[in-house]
């Protein structure tokens, strides 16, 4: 027992230099937990290496700035944590959403996420090789989702039709997402959200239905929403509803679906513009883009 | 001071050679005296800037956590160049340095609530979050091949060096240059090439050709020789 805690608490100092590996690094973080010394020193080195990088000052480029702070204008700080609870890991690639746990006796198609590389879309889609027919079959139609994506920028920059059913949607979501859920063809397609968390769609093309699910949705602004869209031809594109909230969501696409060829989302402003007035800052690229098969 | 010296040097002159011996010695004694008021005024006045600073970040940092736009511009000017320098030095690469530091800044505005001062101070709650970001990026992309043979190779020991010496540089204070000249060469390549390089101990235990026990060993003293250096309390 007090051998163990010698041998993990020699690894403080790699620990704090990043340099061990992750089942290293696990031991020790599960160590530290009951070892005030060496959460003691992991404090006092982590201070050490900051003033280190007194001798490595450097200034970034200048376009750096607006860039950061237009990135952390679209995104809401998080509430404090109530228990340590694991930090930012990173996104798990191709990892796909767990949905419709309200629904565990029916197993959800999931479609792989989009592929990335030879895509270029901005936001970062990570793909998942179920086989290679599959992955072919999004690389053919992934061409279409990235021009979808295009143009619906293109046209938020111009005008686009007001469909206000929030207060409608809002009605019909408790029943009409356990059908989409329900539906036998409903499919599941992860996305990312412009923050790289993770979220879905799930489509019902027999339905007309589809449900956008987001487990962490980031907050926004006040005055902003988010937007969700459809297209049949990827030049028109039609509203599929707005919403605001942070956490977990569960919106209703009602209608638009049975032909619609890609789904996306942009951050509007919420004053009833929605696109109908020139955007501000709705400079922001469309993210959660996804090409569904007609 | 100054003027005290030269009119002592002067006065000297004209003294017989005995005296002058006395006079010298006396000089000594008065510049070591100086020298030695002047880096306790030094330091004192570098632990209250540091700790005025540190003040100032933590309450910008959690003016961020309340949704304050403005704080969290005023937080990035004065940190940009700590975080900025540090993913580049171990990045290696403008591009992607700029990429990743402002994921870490989306980072630290989105998390930002979860900052708490009484562990520890907004700038190493920070730069730790910019080297784990930097370090996952280094493992992740595929020319880390490419990375570790440099640091391998014959040249590795030398860049290291380089990167030490570079980083001794940084500091104005002889006295720092002095505390890191003062870690052992075994110190200073496990802690280059685990921090800056972004290896695991235990491939700095294999570059270096020493156990990995001995890797670990050095990493720590090296911290704290690092930390004596540094002159950081906490």
């Amino acid at each position: 027992m007090s051998e163990d805690r010698t041998i993990e608490h020699d690894n403080v100092g790699a620990y704090v230099a990043d340099a061990l590996d992750d089942r290293e690094r696990e031991e020790f973080e599960s160590h530290m937990a009951s070892c005030e010394v060496c959460e003691r020193e992991v404090r006092d080195f982590a201070e050490t290496f900051a003033e280190l990088t007194f001798a490595t000052q450097l200034t970034p480029p200048a376009d750096l700035r607006e860039s950061v702070l237009s990135a952390i204008a679209k995104v809401r700080p998080l509430p404090p944590l109530p228990v340590e609870q694991a930090d930012v890991a990173p996104a798990d690639a191709g990892r796909p959403v767990v949905v419709g746990s309200a629904h565990p006796r029916r197993a959800l198609e999931v479609v792989p996420e989009a592929d990335d590389e030879d895509g270029g879309l901005e936001q970062p889609a990570a793909v998942t090789r179920l086989d290679e027919v599959r992955a072919r079959r999004l690389r053919r139609v992934l061409s279409f989702a990235v021009a979808a994506a295009m143009v619906i920028a293109v046209a938020l920059g111009v005008s686009v039709v007001n469909l206000n059913q929030d207060a409608k949607r809002q009605q019909q979501v408790a029943g009409a997402q356990a059908d989409v859920l329900a539906a036998p063809d409903a499919k599941v397609y992860p996305v990312r959200m412009q923050d790289g968390s993770q979220a879905s769609y799930v489509v019902s093309k027999s339905l007309n239905r589809a449900l956008f699910v987001g487990a962490n949705v980031a907050g926004l602004p006040a005055d902003e929403v988010y937007q969700l869209w459809t297209t049949a031809d990827s030049s028109t594109y039609r509203s599929a509803g707005t919403f605001a909230g942070t956490g977990t969501q569960q919106i209703l696409i009602d209608g638009n679906v049975a032909d619609t060829r890609a789904l996306a989302i942009t951050v509007e402003p919420s004053n009833g513009g929605r696109g109908s007035t020139a955007p501000t800052k709705t400079a922001t690229q469309p993210f959660a883009a996804v090409t569904v098969p007609a | 001071m100054h003027d005290n010296v030269i009119s002592m040097n002067f006065r000297a002159a004209g003294d017989a050679e005995g005296v002058t011996a006395t006079s010298d010695v006396r000089e000594h004694d008065e510049q070591s005296a100086a020298t030695v008021h002047s880096i306790r005024t030094e330091a004192t006045e570098k632990d209250e800037a540091r700790q005025r600073d540190a003040a100032e970040l933590a309450g910008l940092l959690e003016a961020s956590a309340r949704g304050q736009e403005e704080a969290f511009a005023a937080l990035y000017d004065k940190t940009k160049a700590r975080v900025y320098g540090l993913v580049v030095r171990v990045l290696r690469s403008p591009d992607h340095a700029a990429e990743v530091t402002q994921e870490v800044y989306v980072e630290v505005w989105r998390q930002s609530a979860r900052y708490d001062r009484s562990k520890g101070s907004a700038l190493a709650w920070m730069t730790t979050m910019a080297h784990r970001r930097a370090i996952d990026r280094v493992r992740s992309v595929s020319s880390e091949t490419a990375r570790d043979e440099r640091y391998a190779s014959k040249e590795g020991g030398r860049e290291v060096d380089e990167v030490w010496e570079k980083v001794e540089q940084g500091f104005e204070s002889q006295r720092v240059r002095e505390g890191l000249a003062a870690l052992t060469a075994i110190q200073r390549e496990a802690l280059t090439l685990a921090y800056f390089g972004g290896l695991t101990q235990t491939q700095v235990a294999s570059k270096l050709q020493v156990p990995l026990g001995t890797v670990k060993t050095r990493m720590r003293d090296g911290l704290i020789a690092l930390r004596g250096a540094l002159g950081v309390e906490t």
